[in-house]
């Protein structure tokens, strides 16, 4: 079956295709051999990197917009995937907290983040949202199936019915958002952004567009004083 | 038969990859313009970078500004069809006053013609000068297949702004080139054939604000998303033949366009009679017996590239000119 092989860089990288394939299939012995065998953390880590990496560069059309530099542009994929990393280490906590205090069922921290990082594999398929139209309607079925992966780990992990899976899911999930909105939180976000993309502030493309007519506009007028003169 | 089937699902597994590939780095041109990595690189400090001298510029002093945009087989701006330019032609006889601007290639943020310079310019030159000979027609697919994919590109509401915005300039600097006075309130007409429909729709809110313009937009068999350009475009005129089958392909595409959606930007201007939808009568998406058909004729014996004029003619003679 699956085999975690970390002593070895080539190990490592089959080690982990091997499980990302078993998990998007939704095999749940893809599962126990990341929760049993020594390794499996980093792992579990390791998917929800890769994952969260695909998706940023996905995503990266903001970093575009504001014209971040080549160098600037690779930290930044790092940050957002390791900001995403940090969300999916809030939502696992969450589960972990509410399971045992709403719903009295106890597993280790360990194993509830495993669970909840390796259900964010399907966002290995994260950089196909950069495909023009159909982006939008990839990243919704990613999300989709992001969640009905962790609902089946959730479930089994637990011992959940499915109504208790979903609600401490959500549950957790709110907090996540509750957690992110807050103005601290927030404002270290940003900081960090500022840190790594080297931008005051990452703007809207609309607004970046908008100012960049006005410029046009403003240059071509004086072009054409010119004549006046 | 396995010799047959494996061959033919290797190619086509092989065509299908490459597609993806295309479609994956469609959107790469425009990002890379406009983050300043590739070598067509502008700053905002230089928007305008690349006018002439002032008083090089031909003085034309039209009433009509009117740009056209071609269709999605096209590799730049030069290269354009003789029933494109036939039909353009036919145009300006039909309107004496009238600036026709046809030198900015719609499917390129930078104006930059597929053969132009470009890391691919050699394959595009090649698959071009092989149907100027009539060869090579699978891999003409791949213009088209290109192109398309920049009118996928286009129509993205996350990548459209900075698509639409180049073309946009471009079209801004090629219009100032041809004499157009700024804040004149003189008409201009973005015309686009099939897959430039969209692109004519998604420059408008820029052209707009840029040069202080109504802008209006003239499609013939357009290919056209429900672009937020819509609310800027003060009329469409989308000439549709009940023959031409391929406008109908964003119809179902783009939720925007259905009509259930009452509150897209193309119903919103439909309601607002901004849209007029016009069947010139049979006429094909492309080839013969398309608009530009001079040989073709309709039932009353009108070739169809006059009929095209004709009517496109008509509806910029409509648009009201600024009191001199």
């Amino acid at each position: 079956m699956y085999q975690i092989d970390v002593s070895t860089i080539s190990g490592f990288l089959v080690s982990l295709w091997a499980i990302i394939t078993g998990v998007l299939s939704f095999d749940a012995d893809a599962y126990i051999a990341v929760l049993t065998q020594d390794g499996g953390g980093r792992m579990a880590l390791a998917v929800l990197f890769v994952s969260t990496l695909s998706l940023s560069i996905g995503q990266s059309v903001v970093l575009f917009a504001n014209r971040v530099g080549r160098r600037r542009f690779v930290l930044s994929l790092m940050l957002s995937a390791t900001l995403l990393v940090i969300g999916v280490y809030i939502w696992a906590t969450a589960v972990w907290l509410l399971a045992a205090l709403v719903f009295d069922a106890y597993q280790s921290f360990r194993n509830v983040f495993i669970v909840v990082s390796l259900s964010y594999a399907p966002l290995v398929y994260g950089f196909l949202v950069l495909l023009p139209y159909l982006g939008n309607i990839i990243y919704m079925i990613l999300r989709v199936w992001i969640f009905l992966v962790l609902l089946m780990a959730v479930q089994a992990l637990f011992r959940f019915g499915w109504f208790d899976a979903i609600l401490c899911s959500v549950l957790g999930w709110f907090v996540l958002e509750l957690i992110v909105r807050i103005p601290m939180i927030t404002a270290v976000e940003q900081w960090l952004w500022r840190l790594f993309s080297g931008k005051k502030a990452l703007a809207e493309t609309h607004d970046i567009v908008t100012e960049f007519v006005q410029s046009v506009r403003t240059s071509a007028q004086a072009w054409e004083d010119e004549d006046a003169e | 038969m396995n010799i047959v089937i494996e061959p033919l699902l290797c190619l086509l597994s092989l065509g299908l990859l490459l597609l993806f590939v295309m479609a994956l780095l469609s959107p790469l041109e425009a990002l890379g313009w406009w983050s300043g990595w590739s070598s067509k690189h502008i700053t905002p400090q230089k928007p305008v970078e690349g006018l002439p001298e002032r008083d090089t510029v031909t003085k034309y002093n039209g009433s009509y500004y009117l740009v056209y945009l071609t269709a999605v087989g096209g590799v730049s701006a030069e290269d354009i069809s003789k029933r494109e330019r036939g039909f353009l032609e036919r145009l300006q006889s039909r309107i004496d006053d009238a600036v026709i601007v046809d030198d900015v290639f719609p499917f390129s943020v930078s104006n930059n013609p597929l053969n132009g310079e470009r890391q691919l310019g050699w394959l595009w030159t090649r698959i071009h000068n092989s149907r100027m000979r009539g060869k090579g027609s699978l891999l003409v697919a791949l213009i088209f297949i290109r192109n398309v994919l920049q009118v996928g590109v286009s129509g993205d509401r996350r990548y459209g702004p900075i698509y639409n915005v180049g073309v946009a300039r471009e079209i801004a600097l090629s219009l100032l080139e041809h004499g157009y006075d700024i804040g004149s309130g003189k008409p201009i007409t973005v015309m686009g054939w099939s897959g430039g429909g969209q692109i004519a729709v998604g420059v408008v809110p820029y052209l707009h604000q840029a040069l202080d313009a109504p802008v209006y937009v003239a499609s013939i068999g357009g290919v056209i998303t429900d672009d937020p350009g819509i609310a800027s475009v003060e009329r469409l005129y989308h000439l549709q033949s009940a023959k031409d089958k391929f406008p109908k392909i964003t119809d179902m595409l783009y939720p925007g366009r259905w009509k259930i959606v009452r509150y897209s930007e193309w119903n919103q201007a439909k309601a607002d009679g901004r849209i007029t939808v016009v069947d010139p009568g049979p006429m094909v998406h492309t080839g013969r017996g398309d608009y530009f058909d001079q040989r073709t004729t309709q039932p009353d014996g009108t070739p169809n590239a006059d009929r095209t004029a004709d009517l496109v003619a008509a509806f910029i003679k409509s648009q009201p000119l600024p009191e001199r």
